[in-house]
């Protein structure tokens, strides 16, 4: 798909806020959406990319990175990923204190990493093919596309995090799906044809699956990242030792840091939750320190508490 | 032939529209609900009706009046595409 100036489309420059982007788009929207103008293929084209400048600049994060790296924004990521690796490999704390940029002349438009240049627009497809075929097959009164059914597939935390495959049920008609490890709460999928049959020869509806990711007592989860706490005891915090902290596969052990505060933050490398259909990544586990200090002293603990205050003083 | 019927209360739930949004439809003539045995049912024109119209509705914000408006330009609009095509048909 073409480079798109998502803030031309929608008439506005880049400080506009998220109010005046809805307002744009639901003035273009109402000009150009293929309801309004039937058998107009320029307005349904235009309406495509209002769609698109409208589902990119009302995402934060999508429209950070728009702005950060225009038209390449799709791969900003990996660009900053593999920026912060080489700058890692060079010793150095900030990409641009290495003196070279190793990204020079890097073609994004060449690139083919984990960014399929087919995902968005298939992302686009999902979003108008059902709703540009309307409920009418062209041409042909009478066939009808068959109703879009929606349901909702509830998920531990630990079923999210594995591949694997569940049966259910919609309109009496049992299906059988593969979940791939690492969907998101409300993340929703278009099973194309499995919703109630077409109408005289009209194609079949979708199926909309949502998934609900159900809380979970031991983790967090943000993004791919997961949250979690530690109990340690005072000692240790001060001293340093071991703990156990349990992740979604297992129990690992972890050293702790002499003079470790209470409320810092471990960071367990791919130990967080599998990345969506990005086989074998994973996000990180960060475990926060919860010191918990002795109940019940003795007077000679009180004592050598009292030695250690002062001593500190 | 017998047609299918929709239960109105299963429509606004898989298309996560209002029920009054549907009654307001039906109140000014957009869309026809049958009842039988005290339950409410679309048939499956009226359905794809009230999915167009929610469209309208909740992604261009357009009110019930509105709608009205823009479904009978429509329907002129397309009258006149046909119209204009047998002509050129014709020629």
């Amino acid at each position: 798909m073409a480079f798109l100036d998502y803030y031309n489309v929608l008439g506005l420059d880049k400080s506009a806020s998220q109010d005046d982007i809805k307002k744009a788009y639901r003035k273009l929207a109402r000009k150009f959406h293929p309801d309004l103008n039937p058998n107009d293929e320029s307005a349904k084209k235009k309406f495509q990319e209002i769609n698109e400048a409208n589902e990119v600049l009302t995402d934060p994060e999508k429209r950070k990175k728009y702005d950060q790296y225009g038209e390449n924004w799709k791969h900003g990521e990996e660009y900053e990923k593999a920026q912060q690796d080489y700058a890692r490999s060079r010793g150095s704390r900030s990409s641009g204190s290495a003196g070279q940029n190793p990204f020079e002349g890097f073609d994004f438009n060449n690139y083919n990493g984990n960014y399929d240049t087919g995902e968005y627009s298939d992302f686009f497809e999902d979003l108008f093919g059902s709703r540009f075929g309307g409920g009418r097959s062209s041409g042909k009164r009478g066939s009808y596309r068959g109703q879009d059914y929606e349901t909702q597939v509830e998920l531990t935390l630990l079923q999210a995090s594995q591949t694997h495959k569940q049966t259910f049920t919609v309109n009496g008609k049992n299906i059988r799906i593969t979940i791939p490890a690492g969907v998101e709460d409300g993340q929703k999928i278009r099973l194309k044809g499995q919703g109630a049959d077409g109408v005289n020869g009209g194609p079949n509806g979708d199926l909309y699956i949502t998934f609900s990711i159900k809380p979970d007592h031991r983790f967090n989860r943000r993004g791919n990242d997961l949250y979690t706490h530690i109990d340690i005891d005072l000692p240790t915090a001060l001293l340093g030792g071991e703990t156990i902290v349990d992740t979604l596969t297992g129990k690992i052990n972890v050293k702790i840091k002499p003079e470790t505060q209470n409320g810092s933050k471990i960071r367990l490398k791919g130990k967080g939750f599998p990345i969506y259909k990005k086989d074998g990544d994973f996000g990180d586990l960060y475990a926060e320190i919860q010191v918990k200090l002795p109940t019940n002293l003795t007077a000679d603990q009180k004592n050598i508490v009292e030695q250690l205050a002062d001593s500190l003083k | 032939m017998e047609k299918t019927l929709f239960r109105v209360i299963d429509i606004c739930k898989t298309n996560n529209i209002e029920y009054t949004f549907v009654h307001e439809l039906h109140s000014n003539g957009l869309i026809q609900i049958i009842v039988q045995e005290e339950q409410e049912y679309l048939e499956e024109e009226q359905v794809y009706h009230v999915e167009r119209y929610s469209t309208w509705h909740y992604e261009l914000d357009l009110n019930v009046q509105g709608i009205e408006v823009v479904s009978n330009l429509i329907d002129k609009i397309e009258d006149l595409q046909r119209e204009l095509k047998a002509l050129k048909l014709e020629k």
